[in-house]
Formats: C-alpha cells, structure tokens, sequence
C-alpha cells in the first residue's frame, strides 16, 4: 500500500477536523482518525502529533483533560474550543484556496 | 485578549515544567502501547510490534524536545543551565575571576560615577520652573574679550524695549550686609533684585510673599526676603517670621517673606529690592546683572536678533557710553556650566579609556583561558553543539562576570561619590546634589551589557574558528596556541599601551601646567600674610572721611599688636578679587571715544601696601603718608600697564587720565596676579585710599608668627574701634592661593589618578601577555637551550617580542595623544597641548615600565630547564 506524508501545513487541519467530528479524542485516536478516513493514504509520523497539539493548546484552539480510556487506562482527551472551531473554518479556507490554485496550476497544460 | 491568555498558559506551563513533561511521557506511552497492542492483535509478535509502533511514533526524546519549544521556555532552561556552566567555570578559577571582575568593576565604576556628575551637571536642567527659557545677558563691550554685567540705564532700556521677554530682572549681587542683633555680627552675602525677581523664577515662596511694585522706589525699598538656610539657622524655621525686623548694615528691614530652598542665586542669605539710580551709576558704568524669562515660544535665536536691534539702537541714542556695546543671550543653565563642560568631558573621555584598558585586560585573560580550554570547545563541538550554542555559553560566561563587576562597580561608584562629595571641588557646582539616579543606573546597565557582550565576542570568535580535526589531535599539553588568539592578544596589548600612552600624556600636560602655575612669580611672597575683608555700612560711615579714619584707626592698632610686622589695606587681593576697572588715556594720547580708550583695573591702596605684600618696587618710589589725602594726584602703575601704555622704561613722571581727572605716575612695581594665577595679568593703577576712600576693603596683615595666631588679637582691635563690624573670608595668603587652584589642582589629580590606573592595567595587560607567550614557548626555549642559546640571547629575544609590541602601541598611542590633546587647551597653563618635552618624558616612563614588565617572563624563558621542556612533549 502507498503511503504519502501529508502535505505540510496541513496537520493542524486534520487535527482540527478529527476533533470537530469526533468531540473528544486522545492523540491515538486523532492519529487513527486521520489514517482510516483517508484511507491509510495520509500517513502522519504519529509523535509529531504531540507538538502540534501542544501548539494548538498554547493558541487555545482545543483544552485538555485527563480523563480513561475504555480499556481503563488514563489517557488526555482533547477538545476544540470556539476559537478552534473558527480557527477550523479558516484553515479549511486557506487549504482549499491552495488547492484550487494548485489544481488550475496543473490543468494549464 | 487572547494573546494575554495565551502568555498566562505559557507562564503556567513554565511553572509546572515536571508536571507537563510527565504528561507528556505518560501520553505518548500509552500511544505506543495501544499502537503495539494493535499490531500484536493484528498478528505480530510482541518484538516485531514494538518495533513498528516504535518506527511509526517517531523519536520520543526529539519529539518531547520539540513538545517543550513550543510553550517557549526552552531558551530560559538553556540559560539556567549556561549559568550554572559558567558559575562552575569561575567558581573553579577563583584568583581569575576575582582579578577579572575587580578589573572590570574598577572601569565601570568609575564611568558611572563620572556619568553621575555629567548626568548632574550638564545633562539635568537647571532646578527651577521652565529652565529653558531663563536667559542671562550681558553686555559685550569693545574694551572686553568677555561678557560684562549691564548698566543701570542700558537695564531699563532692555526690559522695556523688547518684545521677546516675560520678565527682566536685575541683580547686584554685591549688595552684601551685616547682620546685627542677633548674636555676633554675620557678614551675609545678599542680592539687590527688581521687584518681579520671584515671578521670573515662578516658584512659591515658602512662606509670604515676593517683592510688590513700588518697592524700588527709595524710602519703600526697606524689605527682604530670607534664603531657606537663613529662615532655618537664625530663625529656627519660624512660621512668625513675617512682619519681623531685621537690621541690616544698621538700618531695619521688614521680612517679607521666605524664599524657596532652591532660590538663585544659591549663596545668597536673602534678597531685597534694587533701587537702580540712573544719576549715581549712569550708562557705562556696568553693575548688574540681566536675567529674563522669555515669552513662550520664543527662541533664544530669535531673542538674540530682538536684543541686537536694541543694542544697536541705544548706541545710535548714546554713542559716548554704547557705541560698539552689543547683548550677548546665553541661557542660564549655559553659564553655569560652560566653564565646566570641557573638563567634565575630558575626564569622562579618560575613565573612557579606563574602562576600555580594563576591557582590553579582562579580554586578554579570557582569550588565555579559551585557548587552555580549547579541548573542552572541541570536545562540546564535536558532540554536536552548534557554533551558536558554543558563543552563547561564553557570552553567558562573559555576562556573569560583568554582572559580578557591575553589581561591585556600583559600589564602587557610590564610594568614589562619597569621595568627590569629602572633596568638595570648587569647580563642580553644587557637589551635593550629585547622587545616582535612574538615568545613572541605566547607564551602569548599558555599559556592563556592552562590555560582557564585547567581552564574550572575543573567545568565541576565536572558538569559532577552531579546526575540530586539528584540536582534537593535539597532545594535551600546551601545544602550539591557536595563531589567531596569539594575534589577538597581542593586538589588545598594543592597545592598552596606546590608549595608557593617551591619559599619561593628557595627565603629564596637566601635572606640567599646575608646575608652570607654581613656579609662577606672583609679584609678593604669600607666606606669612593673613587676609580678611571688612565692609563699612554707610548707614555709620556716611562720609568719606569717617571711613578714611577708620581704616587709618584700624591700621594702626592692627600694626601694634605683638607677632604683626605691619599691615595694610586694598581694594582688590590677589588672587581673586572683585574688580573695578575704568578707562584711561596717557597724556598726548588722548582718544576721540572714552569707548575706545584702553581699560585699567583701579586699586585704591593704603601706603604701606606694598611693603607689606613685598611686592618689588621697578621704578620710582612708593607711596608716602604724603601722597594719602583726597587731594592726591599721585600713581602707581603695574609693570604690564607700564610696558603696555607707557613706553616700558621711564614711566615716572608721565601722566594718566582717569575719570577725567590727570594723575601723575610716582612708581611701577611688579605684576601682581589677580583673578587666578592662570589669568593673564592686566594694567592696573593704585591710587592712595584716602583719595577714594571705598567702604569695602581686604587687609593684609604681615606677621612674624603664623598669621592664624594672630587672627582673634586681630579681631579684637577692629572690635576695640566698632563691635559690630564682621569679618569676612579670615584666611592665610596661602589658603587663598590653595582655593584658587582647587579646581585645577582637582582636575589633575582625577586625571593623574586615572592615567596611574591606565598604566598599571596595561603593564598587568603585557605583563600577562608576555608570560603566557613565554609558558608557550617553554619547548622552544628549552631546545634553544639545549642547543646551546645562551641565558642572554633568550632573554633578548623575548624582550625583543615585548619591545615591538610596546613600540608600536607606543606609536599608535603618541598619535592619538596628538590628535586628542587639543580637547585639553583649555585646562592648560603655558603648556602646549602637544608639548613636546611632556610626549618625551610620558614615553621614556612607558618604555621603561614596559620593558620591566616584560622582564620579569623574559627572566623566566632563561631559567628553563632543557631537559624538563622536552621532556614535556
């Protein structure tokens, strides 16, 4: 199976976006999230995940709690906030405004 | 707001560090264990499933690196971790850190302590409300190469024909008078000022009021206003003060108020309205002096061009007394200072140069130390630290040492504070007030920033520079020094000796200046003279001849007292002395304009003056008991007023005009030196008291004994004539004289005291330089040696490195000497500011302390045992 790395700048977004969905998620789950809805093809190096999330913890797009998994094991849940709601909204605009231009770009032959 | 909720999460993060990281850890455990928990569902053995989850997770350890980048703190847990470093490092060379930061405490010290008195002197405006816009003027006048005081006319005529000034005010600040009942009789200085003084300065008073219109008017002028001292000493800081009596030269004056602490001028005890008499002291006869408050939005330029018209039109109006006359503006803050600023400057220029020596020092020692250190550089190089990484940690060894020094050089700054304070210089003006402040401690901040930062370039560039391979191979003992921090060192040597050469040569020109001074002939001899002044109120002493009787009473009694040899009287005493000075002409010479007529100084003497002053008689005789009457038309002229006006040789006999009367020259004598000994001596005439009697003189009392012996019998034989006459500065000729060079005397100390300073750390500098090139060179030596190099030829060869080095630092240093010198003209006296026999002495004394510096390392490359050296390899 081809794996590709995502593309960079991009990780935030599917943070965001596993979030936005899933409501509450441990840095596993989100990492599982993205592999299986872009079927395996989005392959994130998973520990990068963690300073991503501490980022977005700092910028106040999602809050942490400590919280146990349903295997009983203690594990930090993570969920957006407003700001992380809206900062979903602009990262899905931005993304989407790189492709567009992207695609127009190849299409000229 | 969200960026202040994101420095508060941040700041949380910071003080919850182990709580996080453990956070983390746990978090990205149970990643690795659910991924591997997978896996082996999935069918992979539990090896093979900790291998992928591991693969798949990434580096735990750079992750978590980068975990803790993110909340921002990295940097500060780098620093906490580079202090402690370099705490270590110091703490582990003790008898370098300690020379290193007194070094570098000396320097900053002393340079903040000078930025205390500019920041004081020169950089705070003056105490008062709108300092900007306070003005003196004076008169420029044609006779003067300086700014005289206004007459009482021409005063008028400024203040009520300009547009440009609030206020105008006048001041005669001669207008001393004795205060009586009260105790024994106080001689307090005071000020005669127009009634609108106090609305100038625009301060409240601290208890009643300022002068009202109308109080210059004679018979309404009987009211003062005490100083804050005043109020304080003699009054006990009294609330009922208002309304009292106080007898001035006899006469009663009722207080009307007390004048602020801060008041202008600050020696003056109190103030009282001027009465300006146009008839008694018309347009040319200069008494007062001009301060304004300009009009908002006025500037001094276009203030300047306003009064100049003015002039111009007064000497239109009046051309036998201003023709040629201008106004000169300065602001008020400018002269005060304007005689101070150069030297301020020059002596902030030397601690300059202090500081740079003892940077340059310090350096030296670092660079050493760097280069023993070079294995543990490489060594951290090649364990992967970055070349930042690596200058970070010697800046932050650089910056703890200057912090060490900073935090002891301000105590080094209040130390010296507290020494210039027991000094008291005269030339610094009000020497209290000096103190740190704010702008003090920034300075202090600024400058051991900049000398850590400096300090800490100089190994690290030199760090940077090493090859990793080449250090790496290098045997552990001390191999062959990096080039590069050989010629560095070196460098810094020659500049310490420069800059050293610099402050020795500006201290040697002043230090040659103030011998110049001393050996002056003053035209008398000061030893054995007491001096005091005495002034007669008019209020008793009305008419001329009560006031010739006194002093010929008091002459008298003085004369008889036992240990006296004689005594006698003048109006101006030498060194410093008030001056009255008038146009003259020489008989046949007679001018078309008073105003163009040269200017003499006028000294009404008694008989007996120079006799006691023993100031030598050059031509014709001395006064007589003859020549003292009011119908006297005989003079006696100064050997410069001789030479000048009258043709040198044969001026007895000739005539002089002053004040429009013809007086014929009996005598000339020797200059005597008057306002200061580095004054150019001036003409001056002496005439017989008794022919202008003035109420204001200063005796001279030759005596047999220590004139401080004889100052109370003194006292006792003026009070015997008038209990209630003061004496005012009772001084010994010589306290004079050494009053008169305080400031100069100051000056060259500071400067001397800095240049020894500059000359021990630059002999410390090549001192060590020398030494640690000769501990490198051991094998040389050694070799030399065992090949037969006698003790003298390495002894030459070593001198011969520490010769070229002080040479050239020696060269670059004359240059600079040459160049900068000029700065110091004008605290030189008869010296040259590139006096050649001061750039010789100054060398040879740096040359010989030099080569005694290098000597001692030179001694110690002869002394190597060969064998010991090459064993060493």
């Amino acid at each position: 199976m081809h794996q590709d790395e995502i593309p960079p700048g991009t990780l935030y977004l599917l943070i965001l976006k596993a979030l936005a969905r899933g409501g509450e998620l441990h840095g596993y789950e989100i990492a599982n999230w993205i592999e299986q809805v872009s079927d395996e093809v989005l392959q994130v190096e998973e520990g990068s995940l963690y300073p991503a999330l501490q980022r977005m913890l700092i910028r106040g797009w999602v809050t942490a709690k400590w919280g146990v998994t349903a295997g009983n094991r203690r594990a930090r849940y993570y969920r957006l906030t407003p700001l992380g709601r809206k900062q979903l909204e602009v990262e899905v605009s931005q993304f989407e405004r790189v492709v567009q231009a992207i695609t127009r770009a190849i299409q000229t032959a | 707001m969200n960026w202040f909720r994101e420095i508060g999460r941040r700041l949380w993060a910071l003080f919850h560090r182990n709580q996080f990281d453990s956070d983390l850890q746990e978090e990205m455990r149970l990643h690795r264990e659910l991924r591997e928990q997978e896996e082996i569902e999935r069918g992979l053995s539990p090896q093979e499933a900790h291998y992928v989850a591991q693969r798949r997770f990434g580096n735990d350890l750079v992750l978590r690196e980068k975990s803790r980048d993110v909340w921002g703190w990295s940097w500060l847990e780098n620093l906490v971790q580079d202090v402690r470093y370099g705490s270590r490092v110091l703490a582990r060379n003790p008898g370098f850190t300690v020379v290193a930061v007194a070094t570098l405490a000396l320097g900053v010290g002393v340079n903040a302590a000078m930025f205390s008195v500019i920041n004081t002197t020169l950089l705070t405006p003056l105490p008062y409300k709108n300092p900007d816009r306070l003005i003196w003027l004076g008169t420029r006048h044609p006779r003067f190469n300086h700014p005289i005081p206004v007459s009482g006319p021409d005063f008028l005529d400024w203040k009520n024909q300009n547009h440009v000034f609030e206020y105008m005010t006048a001041m005669d600040v001669n207008g001393g008078a004795t205060l009586t009942g009260k105790g024994e009789p106080e001689m307090l200085p005071g000020a005669l000022v127009s009634t609108d003084f106090f609305k100038l300065f625009d301060e409240k008073l601290e208890l009643g009021r300022g002068f009202v219109e109308g109080e210059d008017q004679p018979g309404h002028n009987h009211v003062a206003v005490l100083s804050y001292n005043l109020w304080k000493n003699r009054f006990g800081s009294s609330p009922n003060v208002i309304g009292n009596n106080l007898t001035l030269d006899g006469e009663s004056y009722t207080i009307v108020g007390v004048a602020p602490r801060l008041a202008y001028p600050s020696r003056v005890q109190f103030w009282s309205p001027i009465v300006i008499d146009t008839q008694r002291h018309p347009r040319g006869n200069h008494y007062l002096r001009a301060i304004g408050r300009l009009k908002p939005g006025v500037s001094l330029r276009e203030a300047q061009a306003e009064m100049s018209t003015v002039a111009s039109r007064l000497a239109a109006q009046y051309p036998d007394s201003d023709k040629g006359v201008g106004i000169q503006l300065v602001s008020l803050k400018e002269r005060f200072v304007q005689y101070i600023r150069p030297a301020l400057l020059v002596l902030f220029g030397a601690v300059g140069f202090v500081l740079l020596i003892s940077c340059a020092n310090v350096a030296n020692l670092l660079l050493a130390k760097a280069t023993k250190r070079q294995r543990e550089i490489t060594l951290r190089a090649a364990l992967g630290a970055g070349r930042f990484r690596l200058i970070r940690q010697f800046l932050t060894e650089s910056l703890l040492l200057s912090s060490l020094a900073g935090g002891l050089g301000s105590l080094v700054a209040i130390w010296s504070l507290e020494v210039l304070r027991a000094l008291k210089p005269d030339s610094i003006p009000d020497v209290n007030s000096i103190h740190l402040d704010l702008r003090v401690l920034g300075f202090l901040l600024a400058i051991t920033l900049l000398v850590g930062i400096v300090l800490g370039l100089a190994p690290a560039w030199h760090a940077s520079r090493l090859h990793l391979n080449e250090s790496l191979k290098e045997s552990g003992g001390p191999g062959l020094a990096g080039a590069t921090g050989v010629n560095l060192r070196n460098v810094l040597a020659v500049a310490e000796i420069a800059l050293s050469l610099v402050l020795l040569v500006g201290a040697g020109l002043m230090i040659r200046s103030f011998a110049r001074l001393l050996s002056i002939d003053p035209g008398y001899d000061p030893k054995n003279l007491l001096t005091f002044q005495i002034s007669l109120p008019d209020s008793r002493y009305p008419t001329h001849d009560r006031v010739v009787a006194f002093y010929r009473d008091a002459l008298e009694r003085i004369s008889a007292l036992p240990g006296v040899q004689s005594a006698a009287i003048s109006n101006m005493l030498p060194p410093f002395g008030t001056e009255i000075d008038g146009p003259f002409y020489v008989e046949g010479h007679e001018p078309p304009n008073l105003n163009e007529a040269p200017d003499t100084y006028y000294d009404p003497i008694s008989p007996g003056y120079f006799q006691t002053m023993k100031t030598p008689l050059l031509e014709g005789r001395y006064f007589t008991e003859q020549d003292n009457s009011y119908r006297s038309r005989t003079v006696i002229v100064s050997e410069t007023m001789a030479r000048e006006f009258l043709g040198g040789h044969g001026a007895v006999g000739k005539r002089i005009n002053i004040m429009g009367i013809w007086l014929e020259i009996v005598g000339v004598v020797a200059d005597q030196r008057f306002f200061g000994w580095d004054h150019d001596v001036g003409p001056v005439t002496y005439i017989p008291n008794a022919r202008d009697a003035m109420s204001g003189m200063a005796f001279v009392v030759r005596t047999k004994i220590d004139p401080m012996h004889v100052s109370s019998s003194v006292r006792r034989a003026i009070w015997s004539i008038d209990k209630d006459l003061p004496f005012t500065q009772v001084l010994t000729m010589d306290q004079r004289l050494s009053q008169s060079f305080a400031g100069r005397r100051f000056h060259m100390m500071l400067l001397g005291f800095f240049a020894a300073v500059a000359l021990v750390l630059s002999l410390v500098g090549i001192y060590g330089v020398m030494s640690y090139s000769v501990a490198q060179r051991t094998h040389e030596f050694g070799l030399r040696i065992a090949l037969g190099a006698e003790q003298r030829q390495v002894l030459s060869l070593v001198m011969r490195q520490g010769q070229l080095l002080t040479f050239i630092g020696l060269g670059l240093g004359l240059g600079g000497a040459f160049a900068l010198t000029r700065f110091l003209a004008s605290m030189l006296y008869d010296v040259h500011s590139t006096d050649a026999v001061t750039f010789a002495v100054v060398s040879l004394l740096l040359i010989a302390s030099a080569i005694l510096a290098c000597y001692v390392p030179a001694r110690r490359a002869t002394k190597v045992d060969p064998m010991l050296a090459l064993r060493y390899e």
